[in-house]
């Protein structure tokens, strides 16, 4: 029952990447803008290696988060939790058809977060919070933001991947 | 995939679309959470933050203060020299300070709008997602911080207080400034010009300065301060300077870009401005009275 130490580090990485986001300075690029998705990221993880069949641990992780996200960080809420919750869904129905390893996690991660950051900017598009184009946004937010995430996972896959297989063999035993 | 269409997962599914949906337009009416819970989460995050924030922004500090080594001794000389003129202009203003108190006796003033005290705070965290520009300050309402207040760096206003849980606070930054939050605003030493401070243009980097005054005399240089009159900023904080002036697509008023004063992206100390003349309240109070 180790896995409620997941809410714990998802915690810290939310704080962690704004924190972070406040200390290094926003633009390295020109224009560039990447947003850390690090709760997606590690909710995905869980649900590739730690989840069975009909365990939802690594989307209720991800619900939770996305409305602490909301709460704390954007003034409207329930746009982060519907873009997670329609992401680690499609990831849930696709994780039964593909084969669970490194590759298959980046390939996951990278839809995932772009689900969900589509639909954070659609439903921001739609209520008038953002007045960019599609096509800026693509450009100057959509590709960094994948970016720095498969960054996150790379960091996050050796330190948690390990642990997780560790504890749902504990779990099966 | 006829298992989506199964009978409870269809009603899971409608009920979480009516649940955001729901939970989208309350917060888009209610324009900003302060409810216990949501306190709560600020304050619970707001203690993580902080604590995270000490080393990682010592960390920082000292790789920015190497590269800051190089240019010391240059920039100590050039310091030197303003220091000299730094004191007659302090003399100066003690003089005009001791003047302005006794002519405001004379007169019986007590308080204007451009008495403010100010607290100071630190920025421990920034609002990761873009889209909303808002950063996190370690001062909330335990330390007398309210809505509305306006936050200011020591090179000017970057934005507004507008959500103060009781240990921390939220900060709309100015580069987020839309349609709901306005401030007016007027062209210093020129009474004759004021206007509101209507937007952030993202693509420059520059605020968006209508002037709704008849006889247009706007130049470019000149600074552009709050005017006090939008009832709860102090007048005079330093918001920018006009870069470039035209007229807007009707023809009828001019449209100034002001390069604002604080850098938005780099903001590490921060004062909150408690004006002293009372606050009006915000027209939305009296709606739910």
């Amino acid at each position: 029952m180790k896995i409620f130490l997941l809410p714990l580090i998802t915690l810290i990485l939310l704080v962690l990447q704004s924190v972070l986001t406040e200390v290094i300075p926003s633009t390295f690029l020109d224009g560039m803008l990447y947003i850390p998705h690090w709760p997606l990221v590690i909710s995905i993880i869980v649900m590739i290696f730690y989840d069975r069949e009909h365990s939802y641990v690594g989307l209720m992780n991800g619900l939770a988060f996305a409305i602490l996200t909301d709460l704390t960080f954007t003034s409207i809420l329930g746009v982060y939790l519907l873009g997670y919750g329609v992401s680690l869904y499609v990831i849930h129905l696709l994780k039964r058809v593909l084969h669970k390893n490194f590759l298959v996690s980046i390939v996951f991660v990278v839809l995932g977060v772009a689900i969900a950051d589509l639909i954070i900017f659609g439903v921001y598009f739609l209520i008038g919070q953002v007045m960019i184009g599609f096509q800026e946004y693509l450009t100057t937010r959509l590709v960094p933001t994948l970016i720095v995430n498969v960054i996150g996972l790379l960091i996050l896959y050796p330190l948690t991947k390990p642990m997780l297989t560790k504890w749902k063999y504990e779990l099966e035993k | 995939m006829p298992s989506f269409l199964r009978k409870r997962k269809l009603i899971v599914f409608l009920l979480s679309i009516i649940i955001i949906v729901s939970l989208i337009g309350y917060s888009l009416r209610s324009d900003g959470s302060s409810s216990v819970p949501a306190q709560f989460a600020h304050d619970t995050v707001g203690l993580f933050q902080s604590v995270l924030h000490k080393p990682i922004g010592a960390i920082a500090d000292f790789t920015g203060s190497v590269s800051d080594m190089r240019q010391v001794y240059e920039q100590n000389q050039v310091l030197k020299q303003e220091l000299q003129d730094y004191k007659s202009l302090a003399y100066e203003v003690n003089e005009l300070e001791k003047e302005n108190e006794e002519l405001r006796a004379m007169a019986d003033v007590d308080t204007t709008l451009s008495d403010y005290e100010t607290l100071n705070a630190t920025v421990i965290a920034r609002s990761s997602e873009r889209w909303f520009q808002q950063v996190t300050i370690n001062k909330g309402s335990q330390h007398g911080v309210q809505e509305n207040m306006a936050v200011q760096t020591a090179k000017g206003m970057v934005g507004k207080v507008i959500n103060a849980s009781q240990l921390t606070s939220t900060v709309q930054l100015l580069s987020g400034f839309g349609a709901e939050h306005q401030v007016s605003a007027i062209v210093d030493q020129n009474e004759n010009i004021f206007g509101m401070i209507e937007g952030y243009d993202s693509e420059n980097d520059q605020l968006i300065f209508r002037d709704l005054s008849d006889d247009s005399e706007l130049e470019e240089g000149q600074a552009v301060v709050t005017s006090g009159l939008g009832g709860v900023f102090p007048r005079g904080i330093l918001i920018g300077e006009i870069s470039s002036i035209e007229l807007d697509q009707y023809g009828l008023t001019s449209i100034a870009h002001v390069e604002p004063a604080a850098d938005l992206n780099d903001i590490n100390q921060v004062k909150v401005v408690d004006r002293e003349l009372q606050t009006v309240e915000p027209s939305e109070e009296d709606e739910e009275s």
